[in-house]
């Protein structure tokens, strides 16, 4: 074991191997106060990656409804259940939220699946059942039942929201700490966790350890496969754009444009390295908008999500930590900078490394959350890789109105 | 046989062998049955306002004007922006336009 520090947890951590630093870090941000549960994404993951025999049950990417929705089922109350058998009530952050990118959300209490791993395991986990992995969203959003006289559902008076879910790369992963074989990696160059198919002979304990269970095993070559970050693409392989690096096929097909996807740089001690230009950084850091996934795990995961505004608030702080008030409240009043770089979101397919927002006028005076705020057209500038421009959006989003005698609908 | 469910015959391959899917009618206790987890509205939240409030100040932000958020709630292609609508009344939807907006 080794003494890695994880700046979600806001202090030192066990971990089974020292901290390896990486050139980048893979990092999105998803704002689920956006997605319209359409799937494309997982459509657009499935056949591009996981369309062949014994891949079936296998949805690198998926989308579900909470909160009674899960892939595999009941995959995030199964492991919080064990980790609080191991540290009753310890689920808790110190309150200290501070400036410092070492600690923003504070100092996490309890256990994490590291150190609460049973002695004979590197990591606290379980393995979900066939019957687990089967249907992506079964009986979420409809009725499963036939009943003579009709029935009427309750669950959608109340609240409901989509969980978009890939592998989360994280920098201490779970499946990498438990796997016998060594065969799991995190590349140097940015992060991206891959399994090698050579060496992986099928054991699962990555399944196991893996919380987020985005670790798939795969009956037809007795080995398990994950979500590879379309790492083709990331590198800046697709000609589509010129050796610029580029997102995901999940991160580019979303509808709703709730993705934003890129790398990140960071520091030995796994922080990120301060760049308040880059969108991520700035969301993540800076305005704090934007939250890891059940980050009392201890797996640092990498894909940060701007929590739903209207779900409640005891939910959201065992999803997604100390942080979320204070991600509503910036998110729902938005600074001026924020709402301009907001607009960034899926407006291209090459990673932007770096915005700039050029200052419009004033163009409305609305009343949000009871407060006057001045709207301005600032227009939002994305620049790729090698500083050259690629997006340049506004605030007031243009609408073109089809009139109704060229409608041929 | 029940009304509900008639026998389907599924052709799994072009020329594959073929199955029939539903050729028993469900009974009452059939596992076939809605697995949901409950998670009640805290108490003394509105839930229609809550998301009324959300919708309105989203496309607010997006530079929308009042007529066109107006136009979202009466379309009954936005489903649930829709239903709001349909069961609180459109003067519900007003009195939250006009808090954002402060005008009609
Ligand atoms: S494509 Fe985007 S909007 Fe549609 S389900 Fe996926 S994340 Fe949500």
């Amino acid at each position: 074991m080794a003494e890695v520090h994880n700046w979600h947890l806001g202090r030192k951590m066990q971990y089974q191997y020292e901290a390896g630093q990486t050139d980048r870090q893979f990092a999105a941000v998803f704002n689920i106060n956006r997605c319209i549960g359409c799937q494309t994404c997982t459509m657009a993951c499935k056949s591009t990656w996981t369309f062949s025999p014994g891949q079936e049950l296998m949805w690198w990417n998926n989308v579900e409804t909470k909160p009674y929705g899960g892939y595999p089922a009941n995959w995030d109350v199964k492991t919080l259940e064990l980790l609080e058998q191991k540290n009753p009530d310890g689920m808790t952050w110190d309150g200290s939220a501070d400036t410092a990118v070492t600690a923003p959300y504070g100092r996490y209490d309890g256990k994490t699946i590291f150190e609460s791993a049973p002695s004979t395991e590197r990591v606290l986990g379980y393995e979900p059942s066939q019957a687990e992995w089967k249907g992506p969203n079964a009986f979420e959003d409809h009725a499963t039942k036939f009943v003579k006289d009709g029935t009427s559902l309750p669950e959608h008076d109340g609240w409901f929201f989509y969980l978009q879910r890939i592998c989360n790369h994280c920098t201490y992963p779970g499946c990498l700490a438990a796997c016998p074989r060594n065969a799991i990696y995190k590349r140097p160059r940015d992060g991206i966790v891959l399994v090698d198919q050579e060496r992986c002979r099928g054991y699962r304990k990555c399944v196991e350890a893996c919380p987020y269970k985005k670790t798939m095993y795969r009956p037809t070559t007795d080995t398990t496969e994950k979500c590879i970050a379309c790492y083709p693409r990331v590198e800046g392989t697709d000609p589509l754009t010129n050796g610029q690096p580029m997102e995901t096929r999940c991160m580019t097909a979303c509808v709703g444009k709730i993705r934003m996807q890129g790398t990140v740089q960071t520091n030995p001690d796994g922080t990120w390295t301060k760049d308040p230009t880059h969108p991520l950084y700035y969301l993540v850091h800076e305005e704090k908008v934007a939250l890891p996934l059940y980050p009392q795990f201890g797996t640092q995961p990498n894909v940060y999500y701007i929590p739903p505004r209207w779900v409640p608030r005891d939910y959201l702080h065992q999803m997604f930590g100390p942080g979320a008030d204070l991600a509503i409240e910036r998110y729902t009043r938005p600074s001026r900078k924020l709402l301009a770089v907001l607009q960034l979101f899926r407006t291209s397919q090459t990673i932007i490394f770096r915005f700039d927002i050029e200052e419009g006028p004033a163009f409305a005076e609305l009343n949000i959350g009871g407060e006057p705020m001045t709207l301005y057209n600032d227009t939002a500038v994305g620049f790729d890789r090698d500083g050259k421009e690629i997006v340049r959006v506004t605030v007031k989003e243009p609408i073109h109105t089809r009139p109704a005698k060229f409608n041929s609908i | 046989m029940s009304d509900h469910a008639q026998p389907v015959t599924i052709t799994r391959k072009p020329g594959g062998a073929s199955v029939e899917a539903a050729a028993k009618a469900l009974e009452d206790d059939d596992p076939y049955a809605l697995m949901a987890m409950s998670y009640p509205v805290p108490e003394g939240v509105d839930p229609d306002l809550e998301l009324a409030r959300c919708l309105v100040e989203e496309y607010a932000l997006m530079g929308w004007s009042p007529e066109q958020v107006r136009g979202l709630f009466a379309d009954p292609h936005h489903g649930k922006a829709h239903e709001i609508r349909q069961q609180r009344g459109a003067a519900f939807i007003e009195e939250r336009i006009t808090e954002v907006f402060g005008h009609g």
